[in-house]
């Protein structure tokens, strides 16, 4: 019985080329679009779980109250760890980390080699207990328990010493004006990528309690909440029993502790497995994300697979017509309902079967696409043989009974023709349906056209607003040297003098941060009767620095070359937020060590963050070189190459042995819609799927309704209808479809678009030429879709067309 | 073999309802070969879907193999249709998508015939039927009389009872007409009950006896001295 339907299935499939192409290649892209989302989903999904104790490891973060206010930190003291040890039943082990690259790329230098790096950190040596990067060389046990040690990466091993043997070598960390070295005592395979914790260099956590780091005073005490605490619990050790547990410790050891200077902490316990994609804590890993955003692409996955299924239905229910004759033939002969089920079932499993091994294909093919889209390299390749084969069965038989249940039911419910007559008349059922769905897919398209054009024109508003200062041209260049010793400011001063001899190194200002950058946060107080306090960006520049962004004053005069010391400018948020209404010349109270500092002038606002904040209140310090960290130049914009070979090689002469790191400043603030971007390209390759899926299931459906109009078409042609006429009746009902569908569509887009542009505080508008403009593109490609087979059957000879009946 | 007692089909549609049969009494005899004849339109097709089961009656009584059917489902009548009756079309109504040896082999099929058992039986009809030169050809690529002796052979395969046959030879030019007719007629003489509808009064001869169908009545029955009980 099986070999029958197979061979039945087989011809059909032969026979109707064009109905299989469009359903197979169909099922294919809704299948390779589903399994590459599930890949990247499933990747985030897998992040930290490599190691072995995965569901034994737990963050221990901290909440913590001071003054009316409650934040939740993944970080804890450096005294947390150990207590819990000696004092937490069921906690097996500990270590700590301190990741130095949080703060800011550190330079590592091995001789003549250096380069920056944001994975310096420095763990506990049981760190190779608790989790399972792989130690390559050196011992687990001891490679990091003497101060000053340090374990790298083997891709780190190979950029620092080659060929050569990297254990007993040692490394340099330059830390301000001192320099620290380590012996290298290991190599460990690099962290792979779904690993929270990215790393180069392990250092001995040891290292932070000698005199270099302890004279500082953020270490030893309950309250310095800096570093991060994994604790692996003891197999017998529930998850709820550890919480109670920690709940008593916090009581015992946390409540009224002297050495947290009023603060209020408690200790939060986090399972590993769920950091990545459930904790959005201060001082959280950087490459966490949201769970949402996987729901919603998985989500969307389903929806580009039920879409193509759907091409897959209402083909095959249109298609009734030509297949009722075998139908009745089966059901005369004897067949059951449940026979006939499983007979089309069958014919949809090897459909979806091969269009899951042409899907397949396609993934790999889109693995590029999608590593630009997601960052991840998605391939089949990563998968052992098991998931993929579990993977195939799963996508043909999900696949297969998506699409083809209905059709199966639909199909084996007719009641049997009579075949008692000369010609079976054809009935055309299951109509209600078919527009149903095809309004559907209309709809999923429309409003994802409608969002595509949303995401690209709001990414071109921020491109093109206008920031309130001149962000082309602009050179940042990193000083990898502290300023604060006299040596080190002349050649600070000898660089910057040489390069301003080139004319087209228009100009340069030295600073603590830029747009796009790092600024610091302090608080500061207005004086007088009602003195307001106010937390604020601060950044200390130079006096050119007004002028070389291109800044504009609102009040008062940029800082002179004659040094007023701790000068302010404030933007008009400030001033704004602050209540001032003559700033100039008043004082405020400061935070951050300098006293209390003059308000010289108003800066009108400018977008130093993303466009999706609001200009927050800044301060601009006329500062002090030695605070000084980057090198902003503006460079003439012809021949920029020429300049930056220049800006280079005066580097490389003046600051021989340090890395010339430099970026351009409109590109560092691109850098902050990236994920932006990653969305807009993805909403786009989802658009452009759905439209595709639609119109490919359009031409089947136009195909069949065209075959089944013939006699109809013919009559319509001898009694003189025109061509005209002929493709606007063929084409009017599809027509209608997608105008239905546009009627769906827009008021969805325009709510779920909305709620987007909301996480903008500076944000397009969505017109209404939007819509319009989608409802056109999808109107237009169903048109010429359907219109080629409209005017085929409306050019052909009514004869031919009678003749067929 | 098949008793009706007043059996009636409405037809309705949203606003008509038609008579198709009315008060159509009739009795066969198992071995019996009858005609069924009457203009276009008198009821033939109609009367044929009852008797095969294919669907049922609006009122009356139908006792096939003294079983009073006409209130079954389609599942109990399905399974009486593949195990009692074979049906022979004028249009053939063979799959286009399957051979002639697999077009034969459906009844059997449905019957769950184990596969070596339904190859043996179906060449051996195939074999009868002077069609095994064409075994693994498609429909298309037969001719008409090649067609019908397909169908013949797909309406015998499952060794029915009874054979509905509807204008068997109405596609057909005479030389293969007149061979259908015989086949029909070997079959009746090896004991199968046969049933035609026709519309041809030297079709009609081969039956031994005829009933006239007329607005869906039954006219009259003219018996022929051939057939004795």
């Amino acid at each position: 019985m099986i070999e029958n339907y197979l061979k039945i299935a087989f011809r059909n499939i032969l026979r109707n080329k064009v109905y299989s192409f469009i359903n197979i290649v169909g099922l294919s892209i809704g299948i390779a679009s589903c399994l590459v989302i599930l890949l990247y989903v499933q990747y985030e999904f897998s992040f930290d779980r490599f190691n072995k104790n995965y569901s034994r490891i737990y963050r221990t973060a901290s909440e913590i109250s001071f003054s009316g206010k409650t934040i939740k930190a993944a970080v804890s003291s450096d005294k947390l760890g150990p207590a819990l040890k000696d004092d937490v039943p069921g906690v097996e082990n500990y270590t700590r980390i301190f990741d130095l690259g949080m703060i800011a790329r550190q330079l590592v230098k091995f001789q003549d080699r250096s380069f920056y790096t944001r994975g310096f950190m420095f763990v506990d040596s049981s760190f190779f207990s608790v989790f399972s990067y792989k130690l390559l060389e050196g011992n687990s046990s001891s490679a990091l328990s003497v101060p000053y040690s340090i374990v790298i990466t083997k891709s780190a091993a190979l950029k620092y010493f080659g060929d050569r043997d990297p254990v007993g070598q040692v490394v340099q960390l330059e830390q301000g004006d001192t320099t620290l070295n380590f012996t290298v005592t290991g190599v460990v395979a690099d962290p792979p990528s779904n690993s929270s914790l990215q790393f180069q260099f392990l250092s001995s956590f040891s290292t932070l309690y000698t005199n270099w780091w302890a004279h500082d005073i953020t270490i030893g005490k309950w309250g310095t909440i800096s570093y991060y605490t994994f604790i692996l619990s003891s197999h017998s050790q529930s998850a709820g029993n550890l919480r109670k547990e920690l709940a008593l410790f916090t009581e015992q050891h946390l409540k009224g502790n002297p050495e947290l200077e009023g603060m209020s902490v408690s200790v939060i316990l986090q399972p590993l497995k769920d950091i990545h994609l459930r904790s959005h804590l201060d001082y959280d890993f950087p490459s966490n994300m949201d769970i949402q955003t996987l729901y919603i692409l998985s989500v969307i996955a389903l929806f580009l697979l039920f879409l193509a299924c759907v091409n897959f239905m209402n083909l095959s229910t249109a298609k009734y017509v030509k297949r009722s004759k075998e139908i009745s033939v089966r059901k005369v002969l004897g067949a059951e309902r449940a026979q006939l089920i499983s007979q089309f079932l069958g014919e949809s499993l090897i459909t979806s079967l091969l269009a899951t091994v042409l899907g397949l294909v396609l993934v790999e093919l889109l693995a590029p696409y999608a590593k630009a889209l997601t960052g991840v390299g998605l391939s089949l390749h990563k998968l052992n043989g098991g998931v993929i084969g579990i993977g195939f069965v799963a996508a043909t038989v999900v696949t297969g009974l998506l699409a083809g249940i209905y059709p199966a039911v639909f199909l084996s419910s007719m009641e049997p023709l009579s075949l008692f007559k000369r010609t079976i008349k054809s009935v055309n059922l299951g109509d209600a349906v078919r527009k149903f769905l095809v309004v559907f897919q209309f709809t999923i398209s429309i409003a994802l056209i409608v969002c595509a054009i949303v995401v690209a024109n709001q990414m071109g508003y921020i491109q093109n607003s206008d920031l309130g200062f001149n962000k082309s041209n602009l050179v940042v260049i990193s000083l990898c040297r502290p300023l604060w010793q006299a040596d080190e400011m002349s050649r600070f001063d000898a660089y910057r003098t040489e390069i301003a001899r080139n004319p087209n190194v228009v100009s340069t200002t030295a600073s603590y941060g830029y747009p796009g950058g790092i600024f610091m946060k302090s608080s500061f107080q207005t004086t007088g009767k009602d003195s307001k306090s106010l937390v604020m960006n601060w950044v200390p520049v130079d006096s050119e620095y007004i002028n070389v962004l291109g800044l504009h004053m609102k009040a008062g005069v940029p800082f002179s070359k004659s040094h007023t010391q701790y000068g302010m400018i404030i933007n008009e948020s400030a001033q704004r937020e602050l209540g001032l209404n003559n700033p100039v010349g008043q004082e405020l109270v400061t935070y951050n060590g300098l006293g209390n500092c003059k308000i010289v002038g108003v800066v009108r606002d400018f977008n130093y963050q993303s466009l999706r904040n609001k200009i927050d209140p800044l301060v601009i310090f006329d500062g002090k070189q030695s605070q000084y960290q980057f090198l902003i130049c503006r460079i003439a914009p012809l021949n920029y190459q020429a300049t930056l070979n220049f800006l280079k090689t005066r580097w490389d002469e003046i600051y021989p042995g340090y890395p010339f790191d430099y970026s351009f400043l409109d590109a560092d603030l691109a850098r902050l819609y990236v994920n932006d971007g990653r969305f807009g390209g993805a909403v786009n390759g989802f658009a452009g799927l759905a439209i595709a899926i639609a119109c490919l299931g359009l031409f089947g459906l136009a195909s069949f309704g065209v075959q089944e109009r013939t006699k109809e078409i013919g009559i319509r042609k001898v009694l003189g209808a025109s061509v005209p006429v002929i493709i606007k009746l063929l084409s009017g009902e599809f027509v209608k479809l997608v105008l239905v569908a546009n009627v769906i569509a827009w008021p969805l887009a325009y709510y779920v678009m909305t709620r987007w542009l909301q996480g903008f505080a500076y944000r397009t508008g969505i017109g209404i030429w939007i819509f319009i403009l989608s409802g056109g593109i999808a109107l237009a490609v169903a048109l010429m879709t359907v219109a080629a087979h409209a005017i085929k059957a409306a050019t052909a000879n009514p004869i031919q067309s009678l003749r067929y009946e | 073999m098949i008793r009706t007692v007043n059996l009636k089909k409405l037809y309705t549609t949203e606003e008509v309802e038609t008579t198709a049969l009315d008060s159509v009494n009739i009795d066969i005899k198992e071995k019996e070969f009858v005609a069924i004849m009457g203009p276009s339109g008198c009821g033939k097709s109609t009367l044929l879907n009852l008797l095969g089961m294919l669907d049922n009656p609006s009122e009356g009584e139908y006792y096939f193999l003294n079983e009073e059917v006409s209130k079954y489902t389609e599942r109990q009548r399905a399974n009486i249709r593949k195990r009692n009756i074979g049906f022979v079309f004028q249009s053939f109504n063979l799959i286009d998508e399957l051979t002639v040896f697999e077009n034969v082999e459906l009844p059997l099929l449905y019957l769950g015939v184990s596969a070596s058992e339904r190859k043996k039986i179906v060449d051996e009809v195939l074999e009868r039927m002077q069609i095994m030169h064409r075994r693994d050809h498609f429909p298309q690529q037969l001719s008409g009389g090649q067609q019908q002796r397909v169908a013949v052979s797909r309406a015998v395969v499952a060794k029915p009872a009874l054979i509905l046959a509807d204008e068997p030879t109405g596609n057909l030019d005479s030389a293969n007409g007149e061979e259908v007719m015989n086949i029909l007629t070997q079959l009746n003489e090896g004991g199968t009950t046969i049933l035609m509808v026709t519309h041809s009064p030297h079709d009609s001869e081969f039956a031994h006896r005829i009933i006239h169908l007329f607005d869906g009545h039954v006219v009259t029955e003219n018996y022929k001295e051939k057939f004795h009980v």
